[in-house]
């Protein structure tokens, strides 16, 4: 296997020293290029108080390719589905080699922050956001509160 | 972090989404529209950019004699800082950094207007607020000795005064760049007293120097985050190494931090440098950058350790492979491969299910391919010709950002007198003794192999395609000379050209060249021509003895012929 590149340890470095608020992310002993993360629910959001487990991937094109990221804790959002992956199109087609991992993170944490039921990934969710966005936000916090209570 | 400018609104616009996707289109082709005229208005003074204009540089110039002298007697007087400095582009006030997370960026330049390197504009307000920041006259007038002869004495590059040069060197190099445009000289001397003013503030070590860490994060590339190196500007004014811009247009057009569309990869093959951005790296981070080029160097050299493998299709000693390169892996792989002092790289094919471990998911024996020519494409793809040279077995494999590596071993035909005896015991022994036949044709397949199974040691080359078994007749060919084979496949193929229409015979020809005399390249061209799985023509590759692969290719001429109507 060819060597870590020196754009992941550093990205890694000034992850562990110097998170951004609400979001915590660590490599994995056995492969550093696959990373721990939690990332807090934003306030004033249905996540609020929330604490979501996601794994990141960095594949070995990156930073050319974008990190692979996923949900581990199950969420109520209309851009994430059963399986806990995520519609964000900076992930997909408006990657760029500029963005880092944080920029990602903090990406991700905003997306919780401003759930978009217009490009749904899970239908389901984004159906009862549209019709009766009260409740899919009740249900949004149940689910906060039952499963991503950082246990 | 220099990628500051990029930054994500904590709520997305929703309204934007919500626009009908025709308007969506649209706008997009507005703003298409919009970047191309922008491009063909950017003008660059740089006589040798491709964007050079003459009226840009008239212009630059013009407006810098005034900036220049302004500039002197300021420093001269007050000692306040320039507003401008001469950098051989024109600086306008830095356009509000925009998100690069915008659906639409808009594009507010003037036609004809200059566009604002990004990064020397940083480096520029951050030599201003230096400049502002009060400092201590003891400081000063130590150092401002130490930088006077370190100004006379260029060789001096101790670590201990790269910090306080820092800026000062900036100036310099900054107005030696202005030079290189025609600008009369004899302006050094109020650099040099700007020099002395504003640009020493020794507190701590130097790495500690605020200026020099913030220089330092200014100089860092989006894209590897080191320090830039050989570092290329786009017309969206972004600077990045040359070889990270060139990986990142093998994956997109778009610039990195700002997402515009930029030129293709062709506009930046043999773009010239930053030279302004590199000659404030090489003066301030000088053994820093010496350092990098060493660490480049050394990653590049590594990269060519292991062998390069391009895992596609069947290739053959002796026989040439033309390949349209485009996945972006393999841009890259082909670049490092014609960087270096002997371009070539292993061609396997991929493996039916698992494959050996430690090499999954490839064959285990290639042929090592020789670049003979690239032709570039403008966006970057290319067309490599290349012709096999030996054959390997992959020992091991791994993994080079996104293309596959490996260990191989090479493998060679066994000697003539070897071939020889071989073909005189199997004729003199085949009548009587199979066995014995059997064990002489193990001893020269490749020994590396796992399992070498009598007649053709085909076990190794995993996954294949099962050709009817090897009868009792098959066997029965030992009888026959080398020479017979090559008289099978011979009659074999004026069948096929009998058969063929003449432009196919004519495209053969011109693609696998003619037919070739000598067995063993013989052997080759005849598995190139046959028409049966790749497969199964791989199975050629372990084998070290022309005779027995033309037995294998006797052996499929006989099944085709025999299912033949």
């Amino acid at each position: 296997m060819a060597a870590l590149p020196k754009r992941i340890l550093k990205e890694t470095e000034r992850l562990m020293s110097d998170a951004p608020p609400g979001i915590s992310a660590a490599p994995n002993n056995d492969n550093l290029r696959h990373f721990d993360v939690t990332v807090a629910g934003p306030d004033q959001s249905p996540y609020e108080g929330g604490v979501f487990k996601l794994e990141l991937f960095l594949p070995d094109e990156y930073p050319m390719n974008p990190p692979k990221v996923r949900f581990l804790t199950r969420i109520y959002h209309p851009n994430i589905d059963k399986l806990g992956r995520i519609c964000l199109d900076i992930l997909k087609d408006k990657w760029s080699p500029a963005l880092q991992i944080r920029t990602v993170l903090l990406s991700i944490q905003a997306l919780l922050g401003a759930p978009n039921p217009d490009d749904p990934l899970a239908n389901d969710v984004a159906q009862n956001w549209k019709e009766d966005e009260k409740a899919a936000i009740a249900q949004a916090k149940e689910w906060t509160r039952l499963y991503a209570n950082g246990e | 972090m220099s990628s500051s400018h990029i930054h994500f609104p904590a709520v997305p616009p929703l309204e934007s989404i919500s626009d009908l996707p025709h308007e969506i289109y649209a706008a997009q082709q507005r703003q298409h529209q919009q970047r191309l005229n922008h491009w063909s208005s950017v003008m660059c003074p740089i006589p040798t950019c491709k964007r050079y204009s003459p009226i840009a540089a008239d212009t630059i110039l013009r407006s810098d004699v005034s900036v220049r002298s302004d500039d002197s007697n300021r420093s001269r007087s007050s000692g306040s800082p320039a507003e401008t400095l001469a950098s051989g582009v024109l600086y306008y006030p830095p356009p509000s950094a925009l998100p690069a997370y915008t659906a639409e960026i808009p594009i507010r330049m003037e036609p004809n207007t200059l566009l604002l390197d990004i990064t020397v504009d940083k480096i520029l307000n951050l030599v201003k607020t230096e400049l502002k920041t009060p400092f201590s006259e003891d400081a000063y007038d130590r150092s401002s000795h130490r930088s006077h002869a370190e100004y006379e004495d260029d060789s001096d590059d101790s670590e201990a005064e790269a910090g306080p040069s820092g800026s000062a060197a900036m100036h310099t190099s900054l107005s030696r760049d202005m030079s290189n445009l025609g600008q009369p000289s004899g302006t050094s001397s109020s650099h040099r007293n700007k020099r002395q003013r504003g640009a020493l503030r020794p507190v701590g070590s130097p790495d500690e120097w605020p200026f020099r860490r913030d220089l330092q994060s200014v100089i860092e590339c989006d894209v590897c985050a080191m320090m830039l190196f050989d570092p290329v500007t786009t017309p969206c004014q972004h600077s990045f190494c040359y070889k990270c811009l060139s990986r990142s247009l093998d994956h997109s057009n778009r610039c990195p931090v700002c997402r515009q569309d930029l030129p293709g990869f062709a506009f930046f093959q043999d773009h010239s440098v930053n030279r302004v951005l590199l000659a404030v790296i090489k003066t301030v981070f000088k053994d820093a950058y010496a350092e990098r080029q060493l660490a480049i160097e050394r990653e590049e050299r590594d990269a060519l350790l292991d062998t390069p493998i391009f895992v596609c299709t069947l290739a053959f000693p002796g026989m040439p492979t033309i390949l349209h390169v485009f996945e972006p892996r393999y841009r890259l792989m082909i670049r490092r491969c014609i960087e270096s002092s002997s371009p070539r790289f292993g061609m396997v094919l991929p493996s039916h299910g698992t494959g050996q471990p430690g090499t999954q998911g490839v064959m285990e024996y290639g042929t090592m391919l020789e670049i003979q020519s690239v032709q570039m494409l403008p966006d970057g793809r290319s067309m490599v010709e290349t012709v096999g040279s030996y054959r390997f077995k992959l020992l091991e494999k791994g993994n080079l950002d996104g293309y596959t590596v490996g260990r191989i071993e090479r493998i060679d035909d066994i000697t003539p007198a070897e071939e020889l005896a071989l073909e005189q015991s199997s004729l003199a022994s085949s009548s009587e003794d199979h066995t014995a036949l059997g064990l002489a044709t193990d001893a020269i397949l490749d020994a590396g192999g796992p399992t070498t199974t009598p007649a053709f040691g085909l076990a190794s080359s995993g996954g294949a395609i099962p050709m009817p078994p090897l009868t009792q007749s098959a066997i029965d060919d030992e009888t026959r000379s080398t020479e017979e084979y090559m008289t099978i496949c011979r009659s074999f193929i004026d069948q096929l050209r009998s058969g063929s229409a003449p432009w196919l015979l004519q495209r053969l020809n011109n693609t696998y060249g003619t037919m070739p005399t000598d067995p063993s390249e013989f052997s080759y061209w005849m598995a190139l021509v046959m028409p049966i799985d790749e497969y199964e023509k791989a199975k050629l590759l372990p084998i070290r003895s022309p005779r027995l692969r033309l037995k294998l290719i006797v052996h499929w001429v006989e099944s085709l012929r025999s299912s033949w109507w």
